[in-house]
């Protein structure tokens, strides 16, 4: 049975979107058990009551902010429980990058996978001692501040505003003031019919990194703040079992051996 | 260099010490003391700076290195390039007004990196070595430029 875990709407269009994911679901005959979050249960607490429950997939229906709490309760309890959770997911973001991860067009596409439960494991981000997180986590300063970062087999000290780590490890950073701003690039663009490279930007990956800073920074999880500065953050690699729509691959995720149950 | 494929990027106001390696291209704009390592490309952007050897399928120069350069497809040094020791590679262009101070070995069969596998960083006097057996083989090219005299 689907154990669905709808985020608490707040407006009367939030209201319409779990009503048409709702109604999707009961047109594909997957309706299990809804249950919706509010103040006085949380999405944490709905998750952890479902899992006592025994059900084996959790779907997470709401923004990207609900679906990590989602997942890190889920990656919390599961240690606990030794058995291994399926989770699903329907952003209702249109701007959600795990839609466009997992090339969800729209809620109707991601009830249809969630139809056919067919999932591929994926990498799942972990802050130490504080969160895990299926997106991104990020530091933004509004001045630049120098920041020290120890990954695999190097180690780097840069001066930034702008740091994000991708849930499999990749990470960015950048100092946004240096950065050409965007009438630059549009005239740049313009002129030289070509896209433009910003060379203040950093890209790497790692298994593992130690950021710190000379300042303590709030580490944020699509807008909550999980922690501060100095932090750890590993990739846990294949942790999840993540539904994902039929025939199409993630791209993040490279696992090509795709199971079904 | 392949759009949308997760290559390493070392920005301009970053310092890096320690050995970098991935199997995709890496692109410094940057500082960088140590090993740099790819299975594919190197790309040392102009006024960017590499203490270190470097290895890779090819290898192109705008800024500068210091250490020992490896490229078994192609090195190829532009006219802002800076390539201080010695160097190993099947394809080599120095474009004018480019700076060379070191040996190149001309080697035919290129061979391969792999990233994964990467040992700890070169030593200096082990490149050194390597370089010298190659260079009695009666295929390989031996050229000692220097341009500063």
């Amino acid at each position: 049975m689907y154990y669905y875990d709808f985020e608490q709407p707040h407006t009367n269009v939030d209201r319409k979107v779990n009503d048409k994911v709702r109604m999707h679901l009961t047109g594909f005959g997957i309706a299990g058990e809804f249950c919706v979050s509010s103040p006085a249960r949380s999405a944490e607490e709905l998750v952890d009551m479902g899992l006592r429950k025994g059900v084996g997939t959790v779907v997470a229906v709401g923004s990207e902010n609900h679906i990590n709490r989602v997942v890190n309760t889920l990656k919390g309890l599961e240690r606990g429980l030794h058995r291994d959770i399926v989770l699903g997911v329907i952003p209702t973001d249109k701007e959600s990058s795990l839609r466009e991860r997992l090339r969800l067009q729209n809620i109707q596409e991601a009830c249809e996978a969630l139809k056919y439960r067919r999932f591929t494991t994926v990498d799942v981000g972990y802050i130490e001692g504080a969160s895990y997180f299926l997106t991104t986590a990020e530091i933004h300063t509004s001045r630049p501040t120098v920041i020290s970062i120890k990954a695999d087999r190097w180690e780097s000290e840069a001066k930034i505003t702008d740091l994000t780590i991708f849930s499999d490890l990749t990470f960015s950073f950048f100092n946004s003031q240096k950065s050409k701003g965007l009438m630059d690039k549009w005239v740049t663009w313009l002129t030289n019919s070509r896209s433009v490279e910003d060379k203040s930007v950093s890209l790497f990956r790692a298994r593992i990194i130690r950021v710190s800073g000379e300042a303590i920074l709030p580490v944020t999880v699509e807008g909550t703040v999980v922690a501060k500065t100095p932090v750890v953050a590993y990739k846990m690699a294949k942790a999840l079992k993540l539904i994902v729509k039929r025939d199409r691959f993630t791209p993040m995720d490279e696992d090509k051996n795709k199971e079904s149950e | 260099m392949k759009e949308n494929e997760i290559h390493t990027i070392v920005g301009s106001d970053v310092k890096l010490t320690g050995t970098i390696k991935d199997t995709n291209d890496i692109v410094v704009h940057g500082n960088i003391e140590g090993e740099v390592l790819s299975e594919q490309n190197v790309v040392v952007e102009e006024h960017a700076k590499v203490k270190g050897p470097v290895t890779a399928q090819a290898v192109s120069v705008s800024g500068e290195i210091e250490g020992t350069v490896k490229a078994f497809d192609k090195l190829e040094i532009h006219p802002s390039g800076q390539v201080k020791g010695n160097i190993q590679t099947k394809d080599l262009i120095i474009h004018s007004g480019a700076r060379f101070i070191g040996k190149s070995d001309m080697v035919s069969d290129g061979g391969r990196v792999d990233a994964e596998d990467a040992g700890p960083a070169i030593e200096e006097g082990e490149e050194e070595q390597s370089t010298e057996q190659n260079s009695n083989d009666d295929e390989s090219v031996v050229v000692e430029v220097d341009e500063e005299s």
